[in-house]
């Protein structure tokens, strides 16, 4: 493969040690320290992955509420280092979620300074798309308002148009567009489409079907962690959406079984 | 290419570190009509206050004890401001590090760096004081000893990140820490000579308020500034020792607990 390789995992695994119960107080730990109550288990998060996307390509990942999803972003992201296993990243990757990063009391207009500096960027850079970054976002007088004003489809705009305008590697996405109403939803797909051609690779998270097929080429099926499914959009999409057809019926939920080991 | 990188990951962080003092010192100050005004008219009300109160026990054969208490209450206030900001920091931070790809580290700096630039300010009302101070009390001048504050203040700033950053980490963990810390705090502040003076203590007592660090870097300052009527002297070698001791200690076991426990911060927050 002459492919520019850009996100290589190998064997990640994420575990989470949890307490039965959060103990938040010291108070509580030494009672239950003393009492011998201290239980911890095992969650995995995520289960032994391994996966490799190149420049140009998309990968979308789908999977039932808590399947995992999120925690392989941020693993993707840099964000969370994996328990085990190895991820080499080659490039600038930025994380795209609903509401977070943004400092709630500031303007949009000193957000887009802050969030452009955690994403690298310097003041220069930032004054120069900044124009740009308002009349994407369509915020107009709203850009002066503090971010606590905003609603969410307002924060994402925000949040898409910084983050688009940076011109990542890797942008990671978590169920962001789907909050816009749909006039914007084509500009993005549309904004989508104009950045993927210019070589940036799209890592998706969404349970809008339609969304995925539409713009990625490979998908992930996680189910509690594990991957149950890996390959091509149309034919892993129409497994899960048989998969979870066929569940429904059933009335199996999700978390009936809890990929858990007790220590 | 290793080099490079991080060479542009360190200009990244410095550029967000400078972004958030800035955002931190905005906020302080955000819908007060004075402004940044009040960083250096707190110090001077602060010091009348303590001055119309305490002036008549401790400072009767004092002239200069008004600088006693406005150097004790500005040297104090990096400390306690940059932990009091830096404890919850981390755990308010929560979006921010879930979204980004941020060093830990950077939200406590910028908080410790806010608490300096607001020392900066502060100490301009000194500044003032001491020259009202070198016109009505004779004998008293601004030495050129008053240089030793570029030793002093990195020391103190040292110092006092290395208290946040272990504040703000065990924060993440146990929540209680915040009011055991505001209980605390109020003894730290007793222990420490910023109205009272130790002559006329019984042995035992000035040498647990020596034990406290404040007490060497208090004490440091007004070394340097001058005290008791006489201008600043060059401190002695114990008291360079003191306070570069106590930077030193405090920043190894801030940064032993944070690196310790900074990988399980995201199963916390």
């Amino acid at each position: 493969m002459d492919k520019e390789v850009l996100i290589e995992l190998k064997n990640v695994s994420v575990q989470y040690r949890f307490p039965t119960e959060k103990v938040n107080s010291i108070k509580e730990y030494v009672v239950r320290l003393f009492k011998r109550k201290l239980h911890y288990r095992m969650f995995n998060a995520l289960d032994n992955i391994s996966l490799k996307v190149c420049r140009g390509e998309s990968l979308g990942i789908i999977g039932h509420n808590g399947a995992g999803k999120s925690t392989l972003l941020k693993v993707i992201a840099e964000i969370l280092q994996p328990t085990t296993g190895s991820v080499e990243i080659n490039g600038i990757s930025t994380l795209l979620s609903l509401g977070t990063g943004f400092d709630s009391e500031e303007t949009g207009r000193n957000n887009i300074y802050l969030s452009g500096a955690y994403m690298g960027l310097s003041k220069k850079q930032i004054d120069e798309k900044y124009d740009e970054i308002v009349a994407f976002s369509e915020l107009g007088e709203f850009i002066n308002v503090p971010i606590k004003n905003y609603s969410s489809g307002m924060r994402s705009r925000l949040a898409f148009a910084i983050a688009v305008d940076v011109q990542p590697d890797i942008m990671l996405t978590d169920e962001v567009l789907s909050t816009g109403d749909a006039a914007y939803a084509r500009k993005c797909g549309k904004k989508i489409a104009e950045i993927k051609s210019k070589g940036t690779t799209f890592i998706l998270v969404s349970h809008s079907m339609s969304m995925i097929r539409d713009m990625c080429t490979k998908v992930l099926w996680l189910d509690h962690g594990k991957m149950k499914m890996y390959g091509d959009a149309a034919e892993v999409c129409s497994a899960y959406e048989a998969d979870s057809l066929q569940k429904s019926k059933a009335g199996e939920t999700p978390y009936q079984k809890l990929n858990v080991t007790k220590t | 290419m290793i080099s490079e990188k991080k060479k542009k990951e360190r200009k990244k962080n410095f550029y967000v570190l400078t972004s958030m003092v800035k955002q931190n010192v905005r906020f302080k100050y955000r819908n007060s009509f004075l402004g940044v005004l009040w960083t250096v008219l707190r110090p001077i009300l602060e010091m009348l206050v303590l001055w119309f109160i305490f002036g008549q026990f401790f400072g009767r054969d004092d002239p200069t004890y008004h600088l006693y208490l406005l150097s004790a209450s500005i040297a104090f206030n990096v400390l306690s401001e940059a932990t009091l900001t830096s404890l919850k920091s981390i755990v308010n931070g929560t979006g921010l590090l879930n979204s980004t790809k941020l060093s830990y580290e950077v939200i406590p700096l910028a908080k410790t760096l806010s608490s300096l630039v607001n020392f900066l300010f502060s100490a301009i009302a000194l500044i003032i004081i001491m020259l009202f101070t070198m016109i009505f009390v004779g004998g008293y001048y601004i030495n050129w000893t008053i240089i030793f504050v570029i030793v002093w203040l990195p020391c103190l700033v040292v110092f006092s990140y290395g208290v946040s950053l272990l504040l703000s980490a065990v924060y993440v963990f146990f929540r209680d820490i915040e009011h055991i810390y505001g209980v605390f705090m109020i003894l730290w502040r007793y222990l420490t000579p910023m109205f009272y003076k130790t002559t006329g203590f019984p042995d035992a007592v000035v040498a647990i308020i020596n034990l406290n660090p404040m007490t060497q870097y208090v004490g440091f300052f007004r070394t340097i500034i001058g005290q008791g009527g006489i201008p600043g002297g060059i401190p002695g070698a114990d008291q360079f020792l003191y306070i570069i001791g106590w930077a030193i200690a405090a920043y190894a076991l801030g940064t032993l607990v944070f690196k310790s426990l900074k990988r399980k911060f995201v199963l916390y927050l």
